[in-house]
């Protein structure tokens, strides 16, 4: 935080997130920089309004959501509806390939039957799994980089998935 | 007791501190969802993220701020549902500025309400796509900036600035409206 300019500082301070130096020294600058102060003040505005704007509670939202986590409702919606349409696809598909091999000599093994749920599921269990490795702490500086990586090749396996899903 | 405590509960499978965590935190991730599209697909996106923070919450460290891990999962259900709809926007306009007037008592003071939380999802409609969601992260999720900058694996500097647009659009477009 050393390269900050007090015009960036001047948002960690608000947060609460300068260490007792740095706040000390800041809080010195901030008797003399009318700029700095006008930003706390933005600052405490905003603050301010996301208060009194904030969506109420939904009781009943909140049980319908709670219900599916822990019963295992039945929820139906457009998502589930496209996900099982997708896997429809998906087998539809795989079917056909079946097919065409039954009546055609295999000429490349991987259109093997089956072979294209089989990819899918485990593309989704890697996602899955990358979903639990992303939801780590991620306070440590030194594991932020690889957090990222990770975050970027899960990315770029889940766009896979959808272009799977939607062959 | 705190939300941290709750969630080491709830990572043992407690289901009440987890009702409890859901409760505590369903206003300030339905304004985050809210404000960023649909009221449908923020519903429907509420969901999904109960289900993943229940399911995930044996990765949850209790080091670490619950706020911070459960924001950073509802953000990526969001990108992932975003992505799932092919949408190029998280922002379908008309679906975000219709808020319906608040069911509870108190005719004058819900109508304020309504009133203000249209006025805030207009206004919020000036800023890119970045800029909102630093600042529904940090107003509603109470993410630090570093967290931030790491959710959405930028420099911490360039999240600080992307702040400073948010609240300084935000104000001129809400005293313009008002005057």
């Amino acid at each position: 935080m050393a390269d900050l300019e007090h015009g960036e500082l001047v948002f960690l301070y608000h947060s609460g997130e300068l260490e007792e130096a740095p706040r000390a020294s800041f809080q010195a600058h901030l008797a003399s920089c009318s700029d700095c102060r006008k930003t706390l003040e933005d600052l405490d505005w905003a603050r301010g309004l996301a208060r009194e704007a904030e969506l109420p509670e939904d009781a009943a939202l909140r049980r319908r959501a709670l219900a599916g986590v822990f019963e295992d409702a039945p929820r139906w919606n457009w998502a589930d509806w496209a996900r099982s349409s997708g896997m429809g696809l998906g087998l539809a598909f795989a079917a056909g390939l079946f097919l065409i091999r039954a009546s055609n000599p295999p000429v490349n093994e991987t259109l093997r039957p089956g072979g294209l749920e089989t990819g899918l599921s485990e593309l989704s269990r890697t996602i899955d799994s990358m979903d639990a490795d992303l939801t780590l702490d991620i306070s440590n500086d030194e594991f932020e980089e690889s957090w990222n990586d990770l975050n970027r090749s899960r990315k770029g396996l889940q766009n896979q998935l959808y272009e799977l899903e939607e062959v | 007791m705190t939300d941290e405590r709750l969630a080491t509960r709830a990572k043992e499978g407690d289901q009440e501190a987890f009702e409890e965590l859901v409760k505590r935190y369903q206003g300030r991730l339905l304004s985050y969802l809210r404000y960023r599209t649909s009221q449908a697909v923020a519903e429907d996106v509420f969901q999904e993220i109960c289900i993943k923070w229940w399911t995930h919450m044996k990765s949850y460290e209790p080091t670490g701020r619950f706020a911070a891990w459960a924001f950073t999962v509802a953000r990526r259900a969001l990108i992932d549902h975003s992505e799932k709809e092919r949408r190029r926007s998280f922002l379908p306009l008309d679906g975000v500025v219709e808020f319906a007037a608040d069911p509870t008592p108190g005719p004058a003071r819900a109508a304020e309400s309504s009133e203000l939380r249209r006025d805030l999802a207009r206004a919020l409609t000036s800023l890119n796509e970045d800029q909102r969601e630093v600042f529904l992260l940090r107003e509603y999720g109470g993410l630090s900036f570093k967290e931030i900058a790491a959710a959405q694996g930028c420099p911490l500097n360039t999240a600080l600035a992307r702040m400073r647009y948010a609240v300084l659009k935000l104000r001129g477009s809400l005293e313009a409206c008002h005057g």
